[in-house]
């Protein structure tokens, strides 16, 4: 038995025991009740809301991680296994898994039972979306779920109609908010949809690479799920459409953040609170005087040096003809001197 | 046909295994403390704005064989700490233990004030400067220079257009050519308006570049890795191995929005280094005025600088004593691997001393 401050076997060994009886009591007693999906992820879950007030704010990111990564391998191998359970041969099994896979990419998120596998696809989009947060004054997947396809003709025509009167420039204004809140909607949705197909691809060589491989372990089976999703999407994303579905999605997002940039800078210019254009001038104005005071430093430095030059070199010259006249001066009053002296004498 | 051979047993029995390996090493994380980075003792020499020149004290013992100095100059995105991460994986130690007099600069973090930093600012303005500062110091009138990833491309231009200032020149991963096939990031940002990118946001957030970086291998990079380290959990030395490298992955500087403009469409828009066609305040960029001793060093299994687009330098300087050195390793394997620290510094320090 081993033992530390956040882990010790007998706790995993309550947990499973608690797990089992718990499992049978419901399928017994209650009957109707299924047993909960994941009693594993569910303990993990017990243990980690315990333990992490305990482990340092930077260490909490990486061992959430940790956790949810391994949520994921373990979901699919269970998944795999509980089809094996049902299935006659190995051959339904794989197809049942692959076909759930499928499938999973085409579902919006619920009860889909692969969707710990093809959340995993989730994570391009996921690093996107905490990206568009910290630059955004709205999380970066509230766009996402919106729904515009039927009514897009109709609202772009409506948004498209000039503004009238008074209020004509903040009209218009609004109406480019709104269309760039939809083109982006749109880049996003296209952007989600890329990815589902990518992940469909990579359910198809996972199949034709492993068709003779036995699978022996949820590591394994991860190891191999992570492999041909890395190896489909470097191919995927390396085409002149990825690329332009990229600069569409990016560029959507700047579009739709300088929209709203606009209607802030009216609103702060109104309050008179300087600008992002007020700073905008200011930054480059004063990297134009630090560019200039540097280069006259410089200058200046070089000057300088070269007035050294310049006094050493006339010192030289000055110093000879100082010591040839100081002894000159210095004789003389020898001799005044000494003539004085003779005189008092 | 597929042959599954996961059964309840064996599967309940990993899930058992990793829990306990999550769990035992939970402590090592705890333990792990604050993460140190950048090991060698150094001294401030010069400091200009946000940037800090720094010299490395000489280890005791080790005698100087070389008498001009070196300036290793590192990209702006990620920290230059990376060069002396820990003790036993350090370029720079590798360096001073064969007699490099080591220089580095320190960009710091941009902020809002920087905005408006220029290429030519970073080129013609502080390496300038900086290269000067160590002129003086060291009474010559040439320096040694190891430029890294885009350190290496900054300091390709300024070879170019101040020749008379650089003894030798070692680029380390360094973008050259910017269109190769297998160039991903360059695919990426073709479409991008950068203009309406840079006008918009200003300077570009260090999240920014992480998202790109991350989304070159999503999988491996956001999930796997931290599966396999479970593996290593019980092992304080490499839990805190992993936290350092976590720490410099995630620590990225913002980018100055007026040199990031530049930077992204003259080079890898227009791919106009290998045009001659980059400008740099007024003075154009011909890299056959890089007459002075060039290495060029590139990591076979680079994901962010293929090998392709470093190798075109050797046709395009303008010096007869070209070399090129492969390293089998990656982007990051070059200054932290073990066979780096064996192979590859020594390799350079000894390259360096021969000139």
């Amino acid at each position: 038995m081993t033992k530390n401050a956040f882990w010790n076997d007998d706790w995993m060994n309550t947990q499973r025991q608690y797990w089992e009886q718990w499992t049978d009591m419901q399928q017994q007693a209650l009957g109707v009740r299924q047993p909960p999906a994941n009693p594993w992820e569910q303990a993990m879950e017990h243990w980690w809301s315990a333990a992490q007030g305990s482990v340092p704010s930077a260490g909490q990111d990486f061992f959430g991680k940790m956790m949810d990564q391994g949520k994921a391998f373990f979901q699919m191998a269970e998944q795999t296994m509980q089809a094996a359970n049902a299935k006659e041969n190995a051959s339904d099994i794989w197809a049942h898994m692959l076909s759930g896979l499928t499938e999973s990419f085409h579902q919006t998120p619920g009860n889909d039972p692969f969707k710990q596998a093809t959340a995993f696809w989730e994570m391009p989009l996921d690093n996107w979306n905490r990206m568009a947060s910290a630059m955004s004054p709205v999380p970066g997947d509230t766009l996402r779920g919106m729904q515009h396809g039927g009514v897009k003709e109709s609202l772009d025509r409506v948004l498209g109609a000039p503004g009238l009167g008074y209020t004509r420039e903040s009209q218009t204004q609004y109406q480019s908010l709104a269309q760039a809140t939809m083109e982006y909607q749109e880049a996003l949705a296209e952007y989600s949809l890329c990815f589902s197909s990518i992940g469909e691809k990579a359910t198809s060589l996972l199949q034709r690479r492993f068709s003779n491989t036995p699978i022996e372990s949820a590591r394994q089976l991860y190891d191999a799920w992570v492999g041909c999703c890395e190896e489909t999407y470097a191919a995927e994303v390396m085409t002149d459409d990825y690329s332009k579905l990229h600069g569409r999605l990016v560029n959507a997002l700047m579009e739709l953040k300088s929209r709203w940039g606009e209607i802030l800078n009216e609103s702060l210019s109104t309050m008179n609170i300087p600008t992002r254009d007020d700073l905008r001038t200011l930054q480059i104005r004063m990297q134009e005087q630090r560019r200039e005071n540097k280069s006259l430093r410089s200058e200046v430095t070089a000057l300088r040096r070269e007035v050294s030059k310049i006094q050493a070199n006339a010192a030289k010259p000055a110093v000879k003809r100082a010591v040839k006249k100081t002894t000159k001066k210095k004789a003389a009053p020898r001799k005044k001197k000494t003539a004085t002296r003779r005189k008092t004498s | 046909m597929i042959n599954f051979q996961i059964s309840p047993d064996k599967l309940a029995e990993e899930m058992a295994d990793y829990s306990r390996k999550l769990g035992h090493g939970i402590q090592n994380l705890v333990d792990a403390g604050d993460i140190d980075t950048g090991v060698s003792p150094r001294t401030p020499v010069y400091k200009e704005d946000k940037l800090v020149l720094y010299r490395y004290d000489r280890p005791e013992g080790v005698e100087a064989s070389n008498k001009t100095p070196l300036l290793i100059v590192y990209a702006l995105v990620n920290r230059p700490y990376m060069t002396d991460i820990q003790e036993d994986r350090s370029t720079i130690r590798g360096l001073l233990a064969t007699g490099q007099d080591v220089y580095l600069i320190d960009w710091g973090y941009p902020d809002s004030s920087d905005y408006a930093l220029t290429m030519d600012d970073y080129i013609n303005g502080y390496i300038d400067r900086c290269v000067d500062h160590i002129r003086e110091a060291h009474g010559q009138d040439s320096i040694n220079i190891l430029g890294i990833c885009q350190g290496g491309t900054f300091s390709l231009c300024y070879s170019s257009t101040h020749p008379e200032k650089v003894q030798n020149l070692v680029t380390m991963v360094t973008p050259v050519d910017f269109h190769t096939p297998n160039d991903m990031l360059s695919a990426w940002v073709q479409h991008i308006d950068i203009d309406l990118l840079v006008d918009t946001i200003g300077n570009i957030p260090g999240e920014m570049l992480n998202w790109s970086f991350l989304s070159l291998k999503p999988f491996s990079l956001t999930g796997q890795k931290y599966v396999n380290m479970v593996d290593l959990l019980d092992d304080s030395k490499k839990v805190k191995n992993f936290l350092r490298m976590e720490k410099w992955i995630f620590d990225s500087p913002d980018q100055a929005g007026e040199t990031f403009r530049q930077f992204i469409k003259d080079f890898y828009q227009k791919n106009a280094l290998i045009a001659g066609e980059v400008v740099i305040g007024d003075k154009m960029v011909d890299l056959a005025n890089v007459t002075c001793p060039v290495l060029n060093i590139y990591a076979l299994q680079d994901h962010l600088v293929p090998p392709d687009a470093s190798k075109p330098l050797g046709g395009l300087v303008g010096t007869d004593d070209y070399t090129e050195q492969a390293f089998p390793g990656g982007h990051i394997g070059i200054y932290v691997s073990g066979r780096a620290q064996k192979e590859l510094t020594p390799a350079i320090g000894e390259w360096l001393n021969a000139r």
